[in-house]
């Protein structure tokens, strides 16, 4: 029991730290403590993981939103809507509204989960390669189409994306490296963080400044979560179970998994909301609501297939894997299936405490409100300088990181007037659709 | 009411941060954050929760003893080899011999080479079988070798691998569909997913069959040689110990310590790999061994 409670606790700590420290994931937070986890129980482990993954979810959510600091890719749509409404004073409401569509996401996810043990085997299907190659075309086609910039400039940074990503040695291919012109620190390619913070976050940061202006931010509240669920309830419905149901059916891709399911969601959301002329350019909170939604649903799906078919398909829970085999468990079935309980108990004492401890950082945060915007940016941009370094230099790489950084800055700026979206999604993406499609021409 | 709530929240919010502080103090313990007394560094360039990683961890660092100095992670084996060429520190650690030795496709010389006479030995082996999911229609050992365009996937990480995968199925049944997956993150759901009817690589669960091994030790399955007359149709696959700045006895030495240790009887019952035959072969056989492994490969391209 006392183990049991240390590893909620470790679990709820790690959870509020991950998610506000970039590049800290789920899973280098569980590396951080390894030791521990070799240590505890199966059910233990599971606790703490859905624990973690559960905070850091609300946490990271804040701070996209709030600092413009996205977590991993999968913050980005919450920092291009929540905080285009953070921007506009209306970082409360968003805030809110994503807690609320994190939550309901979660339990929509749990009880699909629940209700579809007996068919699950139709979700395995997921795991096709001609699957995952029309996904894939899919989440490509809506962010080129669907970015606010012409067509041909969105696809052209789809291109780049893919080109940077791209850069390394590739042995999967038969030993071919690209651009790397013979220096050792390319061989591994280039780390998502310069890139996301050169390409996507200055841009962000160099289009609100140039109005200047002071943060509006009045925290949350109860009467305010209330209300937010009252308005989701009234106006949200179909955003908050389409993009859970894409979150959960999506969240199944080996590899990518929730990153894809984000994608496609906050896609279809933005097509939607435009068809309809209802998108508002100054922060989406439909958007935001149906990204962050099937980021959480996706969360909890992607355990699914550990748990129920003994395949790990992220690195999260692919680390839990090895841990069990490392205790010389046999990752049997029945096994798996006997920490189902315990992963639906963290889920809801996590939730609720996540929730709750959010909503009390969040409003600590009120302190910001007032604070000159450019300012504001200027200490965001070097704390952000600061942890692209330290982040890698785990690895002996902190040097390489910031002299991608210096390099990529200067197109940031150029780049300042676009939404850049596309550029890091076809950075992300690139590994798995490249792999994928290179796979499917083997079966032909 | 409010003041009981705030104090309760903040109290939650604190105990949280001081565990998970305490968590990151009591991970500090990680044998990848200390520092020995020793001169030996355990060089590691692959990610720490890995296999390799954790072989790294929990095997070979406990097994240096006092000679342990630190764990030198450092990203990728590019990086890796730069360092080891440029150090005069005692570096230690598990090596892909066979992957970076392969040159690049246009040729040129593989970025994370290093020259065999930092090969320690070999480290220990794992097996490839051939393996379908439990109770799927037709599927057993006849299917695997006689099937028509039976599809089978193939771990191919490198194109060493690769190339060893595919000379062996093809030599056993020229008309199955080989796929080749970057890891087995990819392959085990393929076979999950029924896109493929096979996979020929290291990893077992326990709702696959498997019907063939490239290991002798592995009696209750059919051994490969027994299907092909291929040189590496009972060969698995050797990751390799590698040395700098070390004198090579000492180094072989050490290798045979940690290979004894029950730290390795416990990593290898966790992997389903194994301690191969050919390590009560000397130094030079042992290189000798995998230089031959290797070329086969090269010759079969």
């Amino acid at each position: 029991m006392y183990e049991l409670v240390s590893a909620f606790f470790v679990g709820l700590g790690l959870g509020v730290v991950s998610g506000i420290v970039p590049g800290l994931n789920v899973f280098v937070s569980m590396l951080l403590v390894f030791p521990l986890l070799i240590s505890w129980e199966p059910t233990s482990i599971m606790f703490m993981y859905i624990t973690l993954a559960s905070v850091h979810q609300y946490f990271g959510s804040v701070s996209a939103t709030v600092f413009a600091v996205p977590g991993t890719s999968t913050s980005l749509p919450a920092l291009h809507e929540g905080h285009g409404m953070f921007q506009n004073g209306r970082g409360s409401e968003a805030i809110m509204t994503a807690a609320i569509g994190s939550f309901f996401a979660s339990f929509f996810a749990i009880v699909l989960i629940h209700f579809m043990l007996p068919y699950l085997s139709i979700f395995y299907q997921i795991f096709n390669t001609h699957i995952q190659v029309l996904l894939l075309t899919i989440a490509a086609i809506t962010i080129v189409v669907f970015a606010d910039n012409k067509i041909w400039i969105s696809l052209l940074f789809w291109i780049v994306g893919n080109v940077l990503a791209m850069i390394g040695l590739h042995e999967y291919y038969g030993g071919i490296a690209f651009m790397t012109f013979g220096i050792s620190a390319l061989y591994t390619g280039i780390d998502l963080l310069p890139v996301m913070i050169a390409l996507y976050v200055v841009p962000v940061f160099l289009r609100a400044s140039k109005n200047g202006g002071r943060i509006v931010f009045d925290g949350v509240s109860m009467g305010g979560y209330i209300e937010a669920a009252h308005n989701m309830y009234k106006q949200m419905k179909m955003t908050l179970l389409r993009s859970s149901a894409i979150g959960a059916v999506v969240g199944f891709i080996p590899g990518i998994s929730w990153g894809l399911s984000t994608m496609l969601a906050y896609n279809t959301e933005l097509g939607i909301r435009k068809r309809n002329q209802q998108y508002n350019k100054q922060g989406d909170v439909n958007c935001l609501v149906a990204a962050e939604s099937s980021n959480n649903a996706g969360v909890y799906t992607s355990m699914v297939p550990m748990l129920f078919a003994g395949i790990p398909i992220t690195a999260s829970t692919a680390l839990i894997y090895n841990i069990f085999m490392f205790k010389n468990i046999n990752p049997t079935l029945p096994f798996f299936e006997s920490l189902y309980q315990i992963t639906l108990v963290g889920f809801g004492i996590s939730s609720f405490i996540g929730l709750l401890i959010a909503g009390k950082y969040v409003n600590f945060l009120r302190f910001l409100s007032g604070l000159d915007i450019r300012k504001f940016y200027i200490v965001m941009f070097a704390l952000l300088v600061v942890i692209c370094y330290v982040v890698a230099q785990e690895y002996y790489a902190g040097f390489d990181n910031l002299v991608m950084l210096a390099c990529l800055l200067p197109f940031g700026y150029l780049l300042r007037n676009y939404n850049t979206m596309p550029l890091i999604y076809g950075f992300v993406l690139q590994d798995i659709f490249v792999e994928s499609v290179y796979r499917l021409y083997f079966f032909y | 009411m409010t003041n009981i709530k705030k104090i309760l929240s903040v109290a939650v919010l604190g105990l949280s941060l001081i565990v998970g502080t305490n968590a990151t103090a009591v991970a500090e313990t990680d044998i990848t954050q200390l520092k020995g007394p020793g001169d030996v560094n355990v060089l590691l360039y692959y990610r720490a929760g890995g296999s390799y990683g954790r072989m790294s961890q929990q095997v070979i660092a406990p097994n240096l003893g006092d000679d342990f100095k630190e764990i030198k992670n450092i990203r990728g084996c590019a990086k890796m080899a730069e360092f080891v060429k440029n150090t005069d520190e005692k570096m230690f650690g598990l090596w892909d011999w066979f992957s970076t030795n392969e040159a690049l496709e246009d040729g040129s010389k593989n970025p994370c080479y290093i020259e065999p006479e930092n090969i320690v030995s070999i480290s220990h082996a794992f097996p490839y079988r051939a393996c379908h999911v439990t109770g799927a229609e037709g599927r057993g050992l006849d299917d695997f070798v006689n099937g028509k365009g039976v599809k089978i996937g193939i771990m191919a990480a490198s194109g060493v691998y690769k190339a060893q995968a595919t000379a062996v199925v093809k030599s056993i049944n020229p008309d199955a569909k080989i796929i080749p997956y970057s890891s087995s993150k990819k392959y085990i759901p393929g076979l999950k997913s029924g896109e493929v009817d096979y996979i020929y690589a290291p990893q077992m669960r326990d709702w696959m069959t498997c019907v063939a091994s490239t290991d002798v030790k592995e009696t209750q399955f059919t051994n490969f040689s027994k299907l092909s007359d291929h040189y590496l149709a009972d060969k698995n696959t050797y990751p390799a110990f590698a040395a700098f700045n070390m004198d090579m006895d000492e180094a072989f030495a050490l290798a045979q310590k940690i290979q004894n240790s029950p730290e390795m009887v416990k990593f290898l019952a966790g992997t389903g790999h194994n301690l191969p035959s050919q390590l009560s072969l000397s130094r030079a056989e042992q290189l000798e061994f995998m230089n031959e492994w290797y070329k086969t490969i090269q010759a079969s391209k």
